[in-house]
């Protein structure tokens, strides 16, 4: 195969962004050729359907080059596309699917209400953003991976902005913007400092470069270093809105239309959780701290630190509101807390599925918010807010809709039983086997942390509840809901029931996907430092007993179980 | 038969599941219904304790497998199974349940009209929480078992309640919440210590048992200080279980819930939820981490000691019967309590079978005082007396259970009261004195509540100034109040007879011979108390001055590194090599 040409194979497995990219563009020039005359509610539904077949179409050709039989079979092989900065592969292709679904149920809640007479436009935006999430969970590489992002936060900040009459809309849309564009350069300048320091924008490299000798030692004496991962972190930290870079959040989650805060809390947050993994573990894992010793200099703490902070804050704050949207914003700042917890088990432990359960809670929670932020676009339809108090009595006019957010609550809690249950259960257990004994007294403190807070997220959630099954219904009563908005609480509620009683489909599942690529060791420098368009690794058992296991994957055949990467002397 | 207690956890919930899908239904029909899967279910428990066999060890009809497991997996790589089983302990909370559900549903029989579909749908739902908990052979089962049945009472609650009930549910909720994510923890670290050092990641209740009490780690049987792991682990398990019984600084939430819950709330909350606390003590707290209690014994048995004092002196002081039988039932778990920490065979016996007996004579006291309530929508012991000449058969069994409540001799109280004292005097005269007094204050309050209740002329509350009172409770959660006042006031009614009789016969049955109970209960008893003294005996040796452990540079790496991470006395670790 030759070198530096892209061959119509990266194209083929580029499928699901190359259709979406185009079908925006098309969704636009519908619009504007031929449903001009239409009223805009119209326009809303038919665009709506077609963006929707977009999705799906895109959803069908991630399997694209299973169907043509290309010779990889995708699900059996590690790809890397494009020269190595975008990568194929398990993950990927199940993350993408993932986000399409939710973009799916994104779509067809915006119909629920007229937010905007730019249809068009509207959904494009929605439809390219999602590339940008797909791309930036692919990207292999830093500049990749900003210009993905950006794309990512350019699109969710028109369409925050998006529902012109309303003020809170344009005032979230500008915050957003600011705030966005101020973190966007400082990341910028940390991955610049990062090239400079390693002279290469790969992530694996980056991690190679990073570790000279078999012993990491973390940041210590290494300002240029540590000013990098700061700002790096700054820059994840935002679009995770991550304390103190969540300022934003509260206010863009409760201006923004409500299925664009539910994608803002979903799509946005998943795909930049994924990125930032990928970066702390493969770029940046040489400095994650001192030999043997957690606490030494190293971004290690300072994740440890935000991670704390940011389920503290998210969850006190949360307690204090009254707009539903607001609440879910602090909610889901509060989550961002519990991942980082996750995100710090993988970068600690030995494990490849250590990612596993960040997954499968990136998978819940998406799940869970998505039907949440369905009960925000009902109310807003009908009553034109979202407060708690409007949602009063909702759960006895309608027992199965309540029902369902009876369950959805219960696990966001994290309630035994229900999904959000496993996911906290994985994560926290995970992190809790990470490492010898002192990281243990770390992640022991963060994990009581996290349960701490989890009591405390109770209080909020549980007034959900309050208001819906305890309290008469007062002022004016909701409509029935939309069949879309039925659809999302429904199968939200059915996603948190099933894998919580059930876990083990998804959790193997998530399980393979992180085994598949997210923490793979460099274990051939050589050829990694040199070119090589596709590389191909057979990929373990996946029926095998992966939580226990702590061994070396990757092919190489000294791979080190540690779990920091070190090369084989051939890196010199 | 271990397929038929499958069936017996999982048919009140399709009960559950079937009133729900009808929520339309009325009352009659609903209320039916109930009885038909309530009637049931006890009907199959009756089965399963026919068929236990009284002297085996062990849980009995769990699926056993050759290799020590129980039950089938059901997350795979976590070993996680979904096993259900029961010994001597759990057998009589579970048939307890089922009873004691039966006399929840007669007690609502008139009293819930609106939404009852809903109303006998959640007791269901709580039912098989309840005897899913008391059946788990997991700990994650167990776990979820646990936190289900808070939905239900919650919105038992919420939903039914008094005047307060939003307030009292949602304390509920977060109180018992808090204290069970922390027992969750407790949990986990069990888990994770007992698969340290015994390479086998087990969550199964009797393999935890038995693998932590020969866990080849010496540091987990040295209980000296408050950092000491079996210590730690067990004020995490402890926090949890503290809440449910509850002890005397965590007991804040039950009087509001008690009073609030409609009738058959607060019998299940007092006859069994209250027991789950317990229940967990016995199982994690004593089973698996029993230095820590040995360590915490002088707190643990002070604070029961002041939860019985507290508890009668509190219900002394009561003008409203709900709430004096709210706070006896604080005091009484206080003798519970007191008789699992005493550490020997005594007194967990007895702490066992009164367990059982305090679920059977609160509940009828809770169901007695709901049949007044109905009638006549007070309970403030100042408007009502003389109740005798009202009728008769429920004096006759608000006295019977008063006075099993009392432990007179003969009635059921006794039984168990009696070796929890013997057991404490035993181990510590002193609180086992103090906690005789508690005896004493409670014979006093709950003949004073007869003798205001029961006895003297019949006194009916103002017919006016009570309606008034009783359309307003009554206006959104029952809205019937279309009941005769004044001195025709309906008789006591067959379905209220029916739900009380069958307590009334065990708190006899049980006072005076209780050698079956016994029977049954003692096999399970009888592993953990010598558990105890085995791992007292191997405390001895760890801390006495020849042992290794004692001298720090003896210590071999592998144990040094395997230290855990509660432990305060890591090593400082190695300073990073700076640039």
């Amino acid at each position: 195969m030759p070198v530096n040409a892209p061959v119509l194979f990266d194209f083929i497995h580029l499928a699901p962004e190359i259709i979406l990219s185009l079908w925006g563009l098309f969704v636009v020039m519908i619009d504007v050729a031929l449903l001009r005359r239409r009223s805009s509610a119209t326009r809303g539904r038919i665009l709506g359907v077609m963006s929707i077949i977009g999705a799906l179409a895109a959803l069908a050709s991630i399997y694209l080059p299973d169907m043509m039989d290309l010779g990889h079979a995708a699900s059996n092989v590690e790809e890397s596309l494009f020269q190595g900065t975008i990568l194929g592969g398990l993950l990927v292709e199940r993350l993408t699917a993932l986000l399409l679904i939710l973009l799916i149920f994104v779509i067809a809640l915006s119909t629920t209400w007229d937010l905007t007479e730019h249809w068009g436009e509207y959904y494009a935006l929605l439809l390219w953003a999602t590339v940008g999430m797909i791309l930036l969970i692919a990207s292999e590489e830093l500049l990749t991976l900003f210009l993905t992002l950006e794309m990512m936060t350019i699109c969710l900040y028109i369409v925050t902005a998006f529902e012109k009459d309303q003020r809170r809309s344009a005032e979230g849309g500008l915050k957003y913007f600011v705030y966005g564009s101020v973190s966007s350069a400082l990341f910028l300048f940390g991955l610049s400092l990062l090239y400079g320091l390693t002279g290469t924008t790969r992530l694996a490299a980056i991690g190679l470069a990073l570790a000279p000798a078999h012993t990491s030692i973390g940041l210590v004496g290494n300002v240029a270093g540590a000013m990098a991962v700061l700002l790096v972190l700054v820059g994840f930290g935002f679009k995770i809105s991550a304390v103190p870079f969540h300022q934003w959040a509260p206010d863009a989650y409760e201006g923004a239309p409500a299925p664009v805060s539910a994608w803002l809390a979903t799509g946005s947050k998943l795909a930049s959780i994924v990125a930032l993994m990928k970066v702390l573990v493969q770029a940046l894992g040489p400095w994650a701290h001192g030999v043997n010793d957690i606490s030494s200099p190293g971004w290690v703490g300072i994740v440890a630190v935000i991670s704390a902070l940011t389920m503290t804050y998210g969850n006190f704050a949360a307690l204090a509101q009254k707009n539903l949207k607001r609440m879910l914003a602090y909610s889901s700042i509060a989550h961002a807390g519990y991942m980082l917890v996750g995100v710090l088990a993988v970068v600690v432990g030995a494990g490849k599925s250590a990612a596993g359960p960040v997954l499968f809670y990136l998978v819940v929670y998406s799940a869970a918010n998505i039907g949440a932020f369905s009960i925000a676009a009902w109310l807003y339809r009908d009553k034109g807010t979202d407060q708690i108090e409007d949602l009063n009595g909702l759960g006895l006019k309608y027992p199965i809709l309540g029902m369902c957010v009876l369950l959805l609550m219960l696990s966001l809690i994290g309630l035994p039983g229900l999904a959000g249950f496993w996911g906290k259960f994985f994560m926290f257990s995970e992190a809790l086997s990470q490492g010898d004994d002192r990281h243990k007294l770390t992640f022991l403190w963060l994990v009581g942390l996290g349960l701490m807070n989890s009591v405390i997220s109770a209080f909020y959630y549980v007034r959900v509840l309050r208001a819906m099954f305890l309290r008469p219904s007062t002022g004016r009563p909701l409509q029935a809901p939309t069949l879309t908005i039925r659809l999302a609480v429904i199968g939200s509620a059915a996603v948190a029931l099933i894998f919580g009683l059930y876990p083990q489909p998804l959790s193997t599942e998530t399980d393979a996907m992180a085994e598949s690529r997210i923490f793979i060791t460099p274990s051939r420098p050589a050829e990694l430092l040199s070119v090589s368009p596709v590389r191909v690794v057979p990929r373990p058992n996946a029926s095998d007993d992966t939580r226990l296991r702590a061994g070396p994957i990757g092919g190489g055949p000294s791979a080190p179980p540690e779990p920091t990467p070190v090369p084989d002397s051939r890196a010199k | 038969m271990a397929i038929l207690l499958i069936l017996t956890v999982f048919l009140p919930l399709i009960g559950a599941i079937v009133l729900m899908a009808s929520s339309k239904l009325d009352a009659r029909r609903a209320r039916a219904i109930a009885l038909g899967f309530v009637v049931a279910t006890l009907a199959l428990s009756l089965v399963l304790l026919s068929g236990f066999a009284p002297g085996k060890l062990g849980p009995q009809f769990g699926f056993e497998h050759g290799d020590g497991s129980f039950g089938f997996p059901w997350m795979g790589p976590l070993g996680v199974r979904f096993a259900l089983g029961i010994d001597g302990v759990s057998l009589w909370l579970f048939v307890l349940t089922s009873l004691l559900m039966i006399t929840a549903v007669f007690s609502s029989w008139e009293s819930i009209k609106d939404r009852a579909a809903t109303h006998y749908a959640l007791l269901l739902a709580l039912q098989t929480g309840l005897l899913g908990l008391f059946a788990s052979l997991d700990v994650v089962l167990f776990y979820i078992f646990f936190e289900f049945t808070l939905i239900p009472l919650f919105f038992l609650i919420g939903l039914y309640g008094g005047p307060e009930r939003r307030r009292a549910s949602v304390t509920f909720f977060l109180y018992t919440l808090a204290g069970s994510l922390l027992t969750l923890l407790g949990v986990i670290a069990l888990v994770g210590v007992h698969y340290q050092y015994t390479g086998i990641l087990t969550f199964s209740l009797p393999q935890l048992t038995s693998g932590l009490a020969t866990l080849p780690w010496d540091g987990w049987f040295s209980a000296t200080s408050w950092t000491s792991p079996q210590v730690l682990i067990f004020l995490l398990l402890f926090a949890g279980f503290a809440i449910k019984v509850p002890m005397f600084p965590f007991h804040t939430w039950l009087p509001l819930a008690h009073v609030e819950a409609p009738t058959a709330g607060s019998i299940l909350l007092a006859g069994v939820m209250l027991k789950v606390g317990g229940y967990g003590l016995f199982r994690f707290n004593l089973s698996m981490t029993p230095l820590g209690a040995e360590f915490l014994f002088p707190l643990l048995a002070g604070l029961s000691v002041i939860g019985i004092l507290y508890g009668a002196l509190a219900a002394l002081a009561q003008t409203d019967v709900k709430r004096l039988v709210a706070y006896s039932s604080v005091s009484h778990m206080g003798f519970i309590v007191l008789g699992l920490f005493s550490l020997n065979g005594t007194g967990m016996d007895g702490a066992v079978i009164q367990m059982l007996n305090h679920g059977v004579t609160t509940g009828a006291l809770f169901a007695c005082v709901g049949v007044v309530y109905e009638r006549y929508h007070t309970r403030e012991m100042a408007e009502i007396g003389g109740l005798w000449n009202w009728s008769p058969l429920w004096a006759f069994f608000i006295i019977l259970a008063s006075l099993g409540s009392a432990a007179v001799p003969l009635l059921n109280g006794f039984v168990g009261e009696f070796p929890i004292l013997l057991g404490m005097y035993r181990r510590s005269p002193v609180h086992a004195v103090l906690a005789a007094v508690g005896m004493v204050l409670g014979a006093y309050y709950l003949l004073w509540m007869l003798q205001r209740v029961v006895f003297g002329p019949l006194k009916e509350p103002n017919p006016h100034t009570h309606d008034a009172h009783a359309n307003e409770v009554a206006a959104d959660a029952h809205g019937n109040d279309a009941h005769g006042h004044g001195s025709t006031v309906r008789p006591i009614g067959w379905h209220e007879i029916a739900g009380l009789s069958p307590l009334m016969v065990l708190i006899v049955v049980i006072g005076v011979y209780p050698k079956p109970f016994f029977d049954r209960l003692r096999p399970a008893v009888t592993p953990v108390v010598a558990n105890i003294a085995a791992e007292q005996e191997r405390a001895k040796q760890v801390t006495s001055p020849s042992h290794p452990l004692m001298t720090k540079a003896a210590i071999p790496p592998s144990i040094r590194s395997a230290r855990p991470a509660s432990s305060a006395s890591t090593p400082p670790p190695p300073r990073g090599i700076s640039l």
